[in-house]
């Protein structure tokens, strides 16, 4: 078996074919990660003094009412993953600027993929996407001939003839590719980890990169499999290459693009008039139980009164209406809440109908594993959304209750109490992404399905070594 | 000739994997026609209810206002405020005839914005589109989209090795001895593949826009044309592809190479060049440069309201001396929108250009140029949005027109000002003008390649 291994080794080091679509592919890989990463830093850059100014502009508001001050509002922008320039993800899809304001929650703005006019209509072209999607044509190109070709050429009835066992000869073609693919890959990523490493100040990155490589190992593995099977099923050359070409066209390219059409016609997104029309109405209207927003406000202006002890809101010793607005933001919170919650439940639902559909393709599957072990799914984007608007209320609330302590009754939103000094003690938000072992756990279901393929794939192959004809 | 596509249809239907593969891809193509189809009917349909129920809501909101202006008051300022900020009529950009080919492109850009007398750039609810960027990044394919994918891979799938397959099992030996113009054997292959794979496309298009009932006949027959091209193309590759002394193997992965790299490599450079060769502005300069102009504003809020009240002292309340929001606010919008507004615009304006920058160069990658095509006659192209863009901006103009002065002057609105009111005005109708270059350049690509493929002959004749 080493000797079968080492000769069918020797055989793909040999294969001029081998050589030239392998450094075709490592060349092309390292160039498109290359120029992402310039991208991405550059982009990075424009962050960072984005969010300086901002907040400067924030710090030097000058003197004016403190809700006023908060409606000016802060921009934080979501940091991209280091590995964003490996697999950007939803990123192109989704701004990075959140504008945040009292009284209601925003969405990120500014999408890349919105100012160009034609990124990403048949796929982002991403170091991904070259893993993903050309090194199983690569796997094809090499491993379609693998057996039946020493069929046409009967080499392979000499084989048996030196008592080869047919399982041994299947399995050294299998090893021998995967060693080929295996060694490629290994290449690839060692030198994309090194620059990330080298700028990442945590093991995270390593670790994620790590991950990455062995899943893509797992996929290439899958492909490796399927080729050499179905070069030992078929009769001819030809048509070994043109059935892997076909499951090819149908695993990278359709099963993905349906299942995205089916989750889109399947769980049915609101228009943007719904979505936030039904926050205005239940915001107004009220959740069930709680009364519309003129009898909230008269319940609270009453209790208010009780609370201090006076018959008037100008007679209060604290800002009303700074009091009213923190009731009345809790309030709206609680509304978008509840909305933005129903959102993602049904991207989440759309997810795993992808999910699902990935049982069909190992593709799609690679995919969302991707994605998610490179921080750029839609976890990330929610788990960063999620703290951003916990600032939000943080930072509101603090301006809210400044205002009801350094103001009494009903004082005009013209005067200018608010300065210079409000604005610069709010603190400064900052993020912490989750790490690895979370990404590792969101992604345990699409890698599981990866692993169904690999059992698929494998079993396959077993039965081809099996019921291999002369 | 006859005699010999009749003998190489014959072959072509009696070898089972052909049909199979045509099935297969009649298939696919008809669900994405299905799907695009009843995807755009449905958002037709979408548009006319959003424009039925603000004309229902309109008269219901008449019916709580004064038959007549009631004079001067704060609370009258402050509703006419609430009915300019919430209640304008949606501005919609409208699809045409060909909606069902890029159905999925046309809804990731706003097509329905509304106009406001605040700023209404620095409110995503007005105008932002809500989707899930997962199916984007996975791929959302869009009916153009599909046959630009799948197409050439049933053309490859049919066509590769037509020759290179006969000089391996020795029959082309024999055609080249047998034959004066051995060449006509695989044209005669092409065509009639050629037939098959139109027939294909041609009946799936059919499908979608016969379910879209906005479709029109214009942008059905351009399509039809266009994608008649496209095909040609592919088999003409196909067919040059057939000169060459290769494998049956090398030539199909030849072929998916070439594929490969006109769909998905030539399109992120051309959007590369186009960015170098028109800009897009920075989006996080524009904020910061927003920002400041609100700051600014903010400001000067006194002198701006002095001001415009000096500018126009018809609107002068005579009752009213000091202002609050919202009346102090709208001389500080109108000077903020003064710098927003252009600033925003410049974005589409970029990106229209980016994208007759790239249609330009369009048929160096068929599957894109025959999107972009898909996109002119669905209205989801760039070069529209801009248009619209700009027609946004105008009717928002004439709404603070009219509505300003109500609410500066504290006369608010009376119902009889309905009849006023400003409207949308949609932008051009349908055209075919704007597909022109790129069929043009379809055809001169296909005449180039048929140029090649003539020349190719000589080629093919050696067995």
């Amino acid at each position: 078996m080493r000797l079968l291994v080492r000769k069918e080794l020797l055989a793909v080091m040999r294969d001029g074919r081998a050589w030239t679509l392998g450094v075709a592919i490592l060349v092309l890989f390292l160039s498109v990660f290359g120029i992402a990463h310039l991208e991405l830093e550059r982009a990075r850059k424009a962050e960072r003094a984005a969010e300086a100014s901002a907040r400067e502009q924030w710090d030097a508001q000058g003197d004016k009412h403190p809700h006023r001050g908060a409606h000016f509002g802060m921009y934080v922008f979501a940091p991209d993953s280091p590995l964003a320039a490996f697999d950007p993800g939803i990123g192109r899809f989704l701004g990075n600027a959140l504008w945040m304001e009292p009284h209601k929650r925003n969405m990120l703005r500014f999408s890349r993929a919105n100012d160009a006019p034609v990124a990403g209509r048949f796929s982002q072209f991403t170091p991904s996407f070259v893993l993903t999607s050309i090194l199983p044509l690569l796997v094809v190109g090499l491993g379609f001939g693998a057996v039946v070709q020493e069929r046409e050429s009967g080499t392979l009835r000499m084989l048996r003839g030196l008592a080869v066992r047919k399982q041994e000869f299947v399995w050294s073609k299998f090893m021998a590719l995967s060693a080929a693919t295996a060694s490629a890959l290994a290449l690839a990523f060692s030198l994309i980890m090194i620059p990330l490493a080298w700028q990442a100040d945590s093991l995270d990155v390593l670790v994620r990169g790590a991950l990455l490589g062995l899943a893509f190992l797992g996929y290439a593995g899958v492909f490796v499999a399927l080729a050499i099977a179905v070069s030992a099923f078929s009769a001819t050359a030809r048509q070994a290459l043109l059935i892997l070409l076909s499951v090819w066209i149908l695993l990278v390219f359709i099963v993905p693009r349906g299942a995205a059409a089916i989750a889109e016609q399947t769980v049915r997104l609101p228009t943007p008039a719904e979505f936030w029309s039904a926050i205005k109405r239940d915001y107004e209207q009220g959740l069930p139980g709680d009364g519309d927003l003129a009898t909230r406000g008269k319940r609270f202006d009453e209790e208010l009164l009780r609370r201090y002890g006076v018959q008037r809101l100008e007679d209060l010793p604290v800002g009303a209406y700074a009091v009213r607005r923190l009731e009345r933001d809790a309030y709206a919170d609680r509304v978008h809440q509840l909305h933005f919650d129903e959102l993602w439940r049904r991207f989440a639902r759309q997810e795993a109908i992808l999910r699902s559909a990935s049982f069909f393709s190992p593709a799609l599957a690679m995919q969302l594993t991707s994605m998610k072990l490179a921080g750029t799914d839609l976890q990330h984007r929610g788990h960063f959304e999620e703290a951003a608007e916990a600032y939000r209320r943080r930072i509101n609330t603090r301006i809210d209750e400044w205002d009801a302590a350094h103001s009494r009754g009903l004082r005009s939103f013209d005067d200018k109490y608010g300065n210079d000094a409000l604005w610069q003690s709010m603190d400064r938000f900052t993020y912490e992404p989750p790490p690895a072992g979370s990404a590792l756990l969101s992604a345990m279901p699409a890698l599981g399905i990866l692993a169904l393929w690999a059992a698929a794939a494998m079993s396959l192959l077993v039965a081809a070594a099996w019921r291999l004809r002369l | 000739m006859i005699l010999l596509l009749r003998a190489e249809w014959m072959r072509f239907i009696r070898h089972r994997p052909n049909l199979i593969i045509l099935a297969l891809a009649l298939l696919l193509l008809l669900a994405a026609a299905v799907s695009s189809g009843l995807e755009a009917a449905r958002q037709r349909r979408e548009a006319a209810e959003k424009t039925a129920h603000w004309e229902g809501r309109l008269e219901a909101l008449a019916m709580k206002l004064p038959a007549r202006s009631e004079g001067e008051s704060a609370a009258a300022a402050r509703a006419t405020f609430d009915f300019a900020r919430n209640e304008a009529p949606p501005a919609l950009r409208p699809a045409l005839g060909g909606l069902a080919l890029g159905v999925r492109q046309f809804a990731a850009l706003p097509s329905d914005v509304r106009v406001s007398v605040d700023s209404r750039h620095l409110d995503g609810r007005k105008s932002d589109v809500i989707s899930n960027p997962l199916l984007h990044s996975v791929g959302m394919p869009d009916f153009s989209v599909v046959v630009a994918l799948l197409v050439p891979l049933v053309v490859i799938g049919l066509g590769y090795g037509l020759v290179q397959e006969a000089r391996e099992n020795g029959t082309w030996r024999l055609v080249c001895t047998q034959s004066p113009a051995p060449w006509k054997v695989p044209v005669a292959s092409c065509i009639v593949r050629f037939m098959a794979v139109f027939a294909m496309v041609f009946i799936a298009s059919l499908v979608a826009f016969g379910l879209d009932p906005g479709a029109s006949l214009t942008a059905f027959l351009c399509w039809t044309l266009v994608s008649g091209v496209f095909c040609l193309i592919w088999f003409l590759v196909v067919a040059l592809s057939c000169g060459l002394r290769i494998s049956a193997a090398a030539s199909a992965l030849g072929l998916l190479a070439i594929w490969l790299f006109t769909t998905f490599a030539v399109p992120p450079v051309l959007s590369a060049l186009a960015e170098a060769a028109e800009p897009m502005p920075s989006r996080l300069d524009a904020m910061i440069k927003v920002r400041k102009a609100q700051l600014d504003a903010e400001a000067q809020e006194e002198g701006l309201l002095k001001a415009w009240y000096a500018g126009n002292p018809e609107h002068r309340p005579a009752s009213i001396g000091k202002h609050a929001w919202p009346v102090s606010f709208m001389p500080r919008y109108e000077k903020q929108d003064s710098v927003i507004v252009p600033l925003m615009a410049e974005f589409d304006r970029k990106r229209a250009r980016q994208a007759s920058f790239i249609e330009r160069f369009a048929w160096l990658s068929p599957g894109l140029a025959i999107v972009m095509t898909g996109d002119r006659l669905a209205g989801a192209d760039a070069q529209r949005y801009a248009r619209y863009a700009e027609a946004v901006d105008r009717f928002e103009a004439r709404w603070c027109e009219f509505f300003v002065p109500r609410i500066m002057s504290y006369r608010g609105l009376s119902r009889e000002d309905l009849v006023d009111l400003p409207k949308f005005e949609s932008i051009e109708a349908e055209s075919v003008l704007g597909v022109m270059p790129l069929m043009a350049s379809a055809f001169g690509i296909a005449l180039v390649l048929l140029y090649l493929a003539s020349r190719a002959r000589r080629l093919v004749a050696t067995p």
